[in-house]
């Protein structure tokens, strides 16, 4: 019975902290719309600054307190308000989700750089020592203060959301702003109080946990995540509802941690782990129960003018390319530097996985690499000798267990399909990778391929085996956005209910994209030849998997090739640079792996005002390439030539690396204006001149010797690179890559003028007013149709 | 011929009865108009035939058979058929592949679909291909085939919808205001259109504003005002029905001004009513 | 009239002139060569609209003339790429419309005039923000529309188009505007509700608040109005006595 008590206390005070964190969430979330997967780390930041204040700076305990809650997290909320979430509003829902969840990897790795993880931060604790004896078990004056605090904050909320003008102006905002500002209320002011209350909310539960927990940057923001169970028990919009989820949470895992005998297994799975699955299970099953959602018919939404898909002769040859320039690049790398770009270049194929089901499909999912991880431990169990039958039976398996976990989401929108893949992670990741029986460990070497004869036995192998299969499954799914159900898959994204009226099933295609999804990231695992660590399969890696698809452009194979590289590049860059720290006047030194830390994170938030990612823009500079027979003949030409050069030692490495980047990034874009009769000769010659010069200049410079570190190598060759792009362009006086946006045209459906002025109405017009022909608008729908239509 | 039955239909929201005990008949080969003032629930009566909203009570019956607890895509696959009055065409895919589309989901379960009825043209078998372009040129939508939809003025987007709707053959198609945004000359053919589609077979229900046109091609009329079918019959016993012409066509509010338009109630109307495009009530 | 005061007084500023007699003349909102764009469309093209005191004007045309846009620029919703609105006399050009709202300038706009997912209660006490009490506002509300008082805990959204649009017409009623700018007051109601409206417009005039009616059917609003005004193309095309327009309106739909 004391045990029971015991647990009970223990779940009820850990529930209070849910409470407290969940109706920060509901807050946001009613006042915007946007599930702000960044909580966890508002709660995260709020524990550490605690910590500096008291301990760190000596302030006194209740002061720092105070200056957390009421002071420092206010202006947070508000500076988060003003300068990110006012950006994304009305953008898609993906848009929204990555935005907050860079926003949340972000401050993940500013607290790891402003508060190493390597010092250990004890914390201060409320009424240290003091203890009530209830029904003869020992409760911390702590945890009864938290319930007291859940208990008034709930009283609290309810009656500023439902008494006062303010709470009730910020449920206004979210119906109509445009309403709320012909009322005289201030919308801005009060989407800002509303962000700042869910962050003091975020705050207190950071507050409160900090001194029971050791004081970590992922394993606090992690804590929270669970909120985000809680929250959905009230459809992420009830406060009675998050807390009688709270409730159910904490007793849940309370009594898990204390009634499941550490040693108890199911089959080769030990339960001793499940604690840390139960809000993961408890999401799922919140989830599950949801009545579906009703089909809505939105009008036809404002989206910018999709690029054309692309021919499958130029994905082809881009296959055929990029696996030729993988293996250039790798016949010249030093083996150290190859095993690093083999361990990292598979994340390429993990993006690539969210093609189909992000960019044609719009739907999201947070657990891309724990099908990763499902594919590599099928194929070290199955596939052992590497062979074929392994990868198929991998990426069969992942195809399966992804439609079943999107099953139940995908009846319901956008933001529960990402809670219940991001439940997934957080079940794979503790019942799964964290069982000896899978990773012994934690850890499992996959086996590299072996076709009959050819065996992958060697990194450069490896390197190009890679990109093969990248070339190959990027060529599929190219053929399938041409195809029927590419077709397909886009128009559910432009009208899931017109759709639903022409026949289509949603939910079994949704379902076969999502395998489909699983089923290229398993693929992924199985080929990735390396050593998966079960640290590196955990929710905050896919989260990054997803943001930086995102952000590299998932409409298209380029752009996740992009975003894969950006992934596999971080860590890459971190231990290139680990020497590196770039100063500022010598008053802030920041090491460069920190650095590269934060910039996915920035990336990501950069899409509040690019949300087509980066690949639809670099598009834009080489599209008229491809149409130039003899630009791609010389980009070949140029690239062969740089590879012999260096395959032959007559440049060193350094030197292929930076005369590479002037031919890819200066001298292809030009190429089609170099060739261009509409171009005024001299200007021609003149910066074809000046690039020939810089190519050779950068082949020659002997960048190796005469710069020391890595890093600032790196540097210099950027540098130079830019400025021979910049000289090029006004050489030649045009900029291939603002070419683009004179293309796109304006329709007024576009603008927000619904319905322009028909014939029809312009001559009642003159029938009713007495008006004359001249006075007619000169674009009615005729005359539209012709004129910008046709053009 | 298919016929669409609509009995009691009932639509809440809340507190506010959108449609009230509703009925209709939609029959093959005729062409019924549906009409009334904005925000009358002929939008609300769609949803609930074609499975968009939950009608608290009533039933939407296709061919004596009780479709009203389907799923949307399990009565579009009985055959019927929708566009919309705020445009849900696939805007990132051109005009041809929008109506593609509509008949490659279509062939996606409708293997054969031998007994789904053929309005443009007789022969059976038909290639896909043949059958896009036979709609795209009906509709005139040849010259515009691979523009992107995005792009388009809403009358042609409109045509765009119906073109993608018949490419799912239905047997009943339901037109939410399909003919606003299309000029003088584009509206006369799109009746004849609507006329020759019916002649071969397809039921129609239409909303549509320009009372012209209505009275034009349809053979039967209900008005719906408050959620309730205030009348019903052809258009020229819709037309002479002193309610429609109180509760729908309204009238100056002449007990405020005083003044009256210098004829009576009824001279207005028909000449309203004789009268297109600048309907009283877009 | 003083430019540099906080709102309480410039308020009232506002009231006084609409109640000062000897005013009468006096343009309340004036539009000055307005000119506005969608993106890089122009969509108004130099529009010039007076709405004197304690007058109805009717602002009438076809669809996507420009009506709402104009209205739009009134309420401070959409800024003028040139020309000058003034209200009182004073150039308030690129205030914002909270600002606007707190100065007198009450607008109902087009449909949507309350919050769906606010009670009817919470919904009038939005209208506090133009510096009434929410007393006042109740009185007000409950005394013209009693149904609202039966529906006060109810969500806005569940109540039915006309309870709605009264809800929207008690807001414009209570605060007491210097100016009330009306759009397509009309939409998707019963002419029986239209009626009873704009009779409230009447009452509302009479007791001195200067109106702007945006319609696109012309004919509900001609018997209310003082002065109308015809849009076509982003122009105002002609401004005359209800009277006149009317005529030509008659005369174009019997002889058409």
């Amino acid at each position: 019975m004391d045990k029971f008590l015991i647990y009970t206390i223990a779940g009820l005070s850990t529930a209070a902290i849910y409470a407290i964190a969940a109706s920060g969430l509901v807050v946001t979330y009613t006042t915007s719309g946007i599930f702000n997967f960044a909580h966890g780390a508002f709660s995260m930041m709020a524990a550490f600054m605690f910590w500096q204040l008291n301990k760190g700076w000596g302030l006194p305990f209740w002061v720092s307190v105070f200056l957390v809650i009421f002071v420092v997290a206010p202006l947070f909320g508000t500076v988060v308000e003003r300068v990110l979430m006012r950006g994304i509003e009305g953008t898609t829902e993906v848009v929204k989700i990555v935005v907050t969840i860079s926003l949340m990897i972000g401050l993940i790795a500013l607290a790891q750089f402003i508060w190493p993880p390597s010092v250990a931060r004890p914390s201060p604790a409320f009424f240290p020592g003091k203890s009530v004896h209830l029904f003869g078990v020992a409760v911390s004056y702590q945890r009864i203060l938290s319930m007291i605090i859940a208990i008034l904050i709930a009283v609290g909320l309810r009656l500023v959301f439902k008494v006062t003008r303010l709470g009730i102006a910020m449920r206004a905002v979210v119906d109509d702003r445009h309403l709320l500002q012909l009322n005289g209320g201030r919308p801005g002011r009060t989407s800002a109080l509303a962000w700042s209350l869910g962050a003091m909310m975020a705050a207190i539960s950071g507050v409160l946990i900090a001194s029971e927990q050791s004081l970590s940057a992922t394993g606090l923001t992690l804590i929270f995540i669970n909120a985000y169970a809680v929250a959905v028990v009230g459809r992420l919009k009830s406060l009675p509802g998050a807390f009688l989820g709270s409730l159910i949470l904490g007793l849940a895992e309370a009594y898990a941690v204390g009634y499941i005998p550490s040693d108890a297994s199911i089959g080769a799975i030990s339960l001793q782990k499940l604690p840390q699955a139960v809000p993961g299970i408890m999401l799922l099953i919140v989830i599950l129960l949801q009545p579906q959602s009703r089909l809505r018919a939105h009008g036809m939404a404002r989206r910018s003018i999709p690029a054309p898909a692309v021919s499958q002769r130029t994905a082809m040859i881009g296959g055929i390319c990029m696996v030729a320039a993988v293996a250039a690049i790798g016949s010249l790398m030093a083996p150290s530097d190859l095993n690093l770009m083999t361990t990292g270049f598979y994340l390429t194929i993990v993006t690539m996985s969210l093609v189909p089901l992000t960019g044609y499909a719009g739907q999201i999912s947070l657990a891309q690499l724990s099908f990763t991880g499902i594919g590599a431990v099928t194929m070290a169990a199955w596939g052992a000798n590497g062979s074929p039958i392994g990868v198929f039976i991998s990426i069969g398996i992942c195809a399966a267990v992804g439609a079943v976990v999107a099953f139940p989401a995908l009846r319901l929108s956008g933001i529960y399909l990402a809670l219940a893949t991001a439940a997934f992670a957080m079940i794979c990741s503790a019942m799964v990778f964290n069982q000896n029986g899978v990773m012994p460990g934690g850890n499992r070497q996959v086996p590299r391929l072996a076709l009959g004869p050819f065996k992958v036995d060697s990194d450069f192998k490896q390197f190009v085996t890679i990109a093969i299969v990248f070339a190959v499954a990027g060529n599929i799914l190219i053929a399938l956005r041409r195809s029927a159900w590419g077709r397909r898959l886009a128009a559910m994204r432009d009208s899931e209910v017109a759709c639903a009226t022409l026949g289509l099933n949603l939910t079994s295609t949704k379902v076969g994209v999502f395998a489909l999804s699983a089923a290229i990231a398993g693929l992924a695992g199985t080929v990735s030849g390396g050593t998966f660590v079960a640290e590196t399969l955990t929710l905050p890696s896919s989260l990054s998997v997803t943001m930086l698809a995102v952000v590299g452009g998932i409409g298209s194979v380029v752009g996740a090739f992009i975003g894969g590289l950006l992934l596999g590049a971080a860590p890459i860059g971190a231990s290139v640079f680990s020497a590196n720290a770039v100063g500022i006047f010598s008053f802030v030194s920041l090491s460069v792996p920190s650095l590269i830390s934060f910039a996915p994170a920035l990336m990501g938030l950069s899409l509040g005002r690019e949300p087509d990612g980066a690949a639809p823009q670099l598009a834009v500079g080489f599209r008229e390439v491809g149409k130039s027979p003899i630009s791609l003949a010389i980009a070949a030409i140029g690239a062969s030539v740089v590879w012999l050069a260096a395959w032959t030692s007559v440049i060193e490495n350094w030197g292929f690396f930076s005369a590479g980047l002037v031919l890819a990034l200066a001298l292809v874009p030009l190429l089609p204006g170099i060739f261009s009769k509409e171009i005024d000769s001299s200007r021609r010659i003149a910066s074809a001149a000046w690039l020939l010069v810089a190519l050779v200049a950068a082949a020659f410079i002997p960048w190796g010797t005469a710069i020391e570190s890595n890093g600032m190598r790196f540097v210099a060759i950027i540098a130079f690179v830019l400025l021979v792009g910049r000289v090029a362009v006004a050489a030649i006086g045009y900029d291939p890559t603002v070419l683009g946006e004179k293309l796109q045209s304006v329709s007024p459906d576009m603008i927000g003028i619904d319905e322009p002025i028909t014939r029809a109405q312009a001559i009642d017009a003159v029938s009713i007013f007495g008006v004359t022909e001249d006075m007619l608008p000169p674009t009615t729908a005729s005359t539209a149709w012709g004129g910008r239509v046709m053009s | 011929m298919s016929e669409l039955r609509v009995e009691d239909l009932s639509v809440r929201f809340g507190g506010h009865l959108a449609v009230s005990s509703a009925s209709l008949l939609v029959k093959g080969g005729q062409i019924t108009g549906l009409i009334g003032p904005n925000g009358a629930g002929k939008t609300t009566t769609f949803n609930a035939i074609c499975g968009v909203v939950s009608p608290s009570s009533g039933k939407v019956l296709l061919d004596g058979e009780d479709i009203s607890r389907l799923r949307t895509y399990k009565r579009s696959r009985k055959g019927i058929g929708r566009t919309f009055q705020r445009l849900e065409v696939f805007s990132s895919l051109t005009v041809r592949e929008n109506i593609q589309v509509g008949l490659e989901i279509r062939r996606s379960w409708a293997k054969g679909s031998g007994d789904l009825i053929q309005y443009l043209t007789d022969d059976q078998d038909l290639s896909p291909q043949a059958e896009v372009d036979l709609i795209l040129n009906r509709l005139d939508l040849m010259p515009i085939a691979d523009h992107s939809v995005s792009a388009l003025p809403t009358g042609h987007a409109r045509l765009v919808e119906l073109g993608r709707a018949l490419a799912a053959r239905p047997s009943i198609l339901l037109l939410d205001e399909p003919a606003s945004g299309l000029d003088d000359s584009e509206t006369d053919d799109f009746g004849d259109l609507l006329v020759t589609l019916a002649a071969n077979g397809l039921g129609i229900l239409l909303v549509e504003h320009d009372v012209a046109l209505v009275m034009r091609v349809c053979t039967s009329l209900a008005v719906l005002d408050f959620g309730q079918i205030i009348a019903n019959g052809s258009p020229e016993e819709v037309r002479a029905n002193e309610a429609v012409l109180s509760a729908y066509l309204g009238s100056t509010p002449t007990s405020i001004a005083g003044t009256s338009a210098g004829a009576t109630h009824d001279d207005v109307v028909a000449a309203e009513i004789g009268s297109s495009g600048q309907g009283f009530v877009s | 009239m003083s430019a540099s005061v906080g709102p309480t007084s410039t308020e009232s500023d506002v009231h006084h002139a609409a109640s000062e007699p000897e005013h009468s003349d006096e343009a309340l909102l004036e539009l000055r060569g307005i000119k506005a764009a969608y993106g890089s469309i122009e969509v108004l093209h130099g529009v010039d609209l007076t709405v004197p005191v304690g007058k109805v004007v009717a602002l009438l045309g076809p669809n996507g003339a420009g009506k709402t846009t104009t209205l739009h620029v009134a309420c401070g919703l959409m800024q003028p790429t040139t020309g000058s609105v003034l209200i009182a006399g004073r150039d308030v050009t690129g205030a914002k419309p909270e600002d606007l709202a707190r100065l007198g300038v009450t607008t109902i706009p087009e449909g949507k005039g309350v919050f769906p997912n606010l009670t009817v209660r919470e919904n009038l006490l939005m209208a506090t923000y133009a510096g009434v009490s929410m007393k006042h506002v109740e009185e007000v509300a409950y005394q013209q529309f009693p149904r609202l008082k039966e529906r006060r805990g109810q969500l806005a959204g569940t109540l039915s188009g006309g309870e709605q649009q009264m809800l929207a017409m008690a807001r414009g009623l209570a605060v007491n505007p210097a100016i009330l700018l009306l759009d397509e007051l009309s939409m998707g109601l019963a002419p029986l509700i239209v009626e009873e409206l704009y009779g409230l417009v009447v009452d509302i005039a009479r007791s001195g608040t200067s109106i702007l009616v945006v319609e696109q059917f012309a004919r509900t609003v001609l018997g209310v109005a003082d002065i109308a005004a015809i849009m076509v193309n982003g122009s105002i095309r002609r401004v005359g006595s209800p009277d006149d327009v009317e005529h030509e309106l008659s005369a174009a739909y019997l002889g058409g």
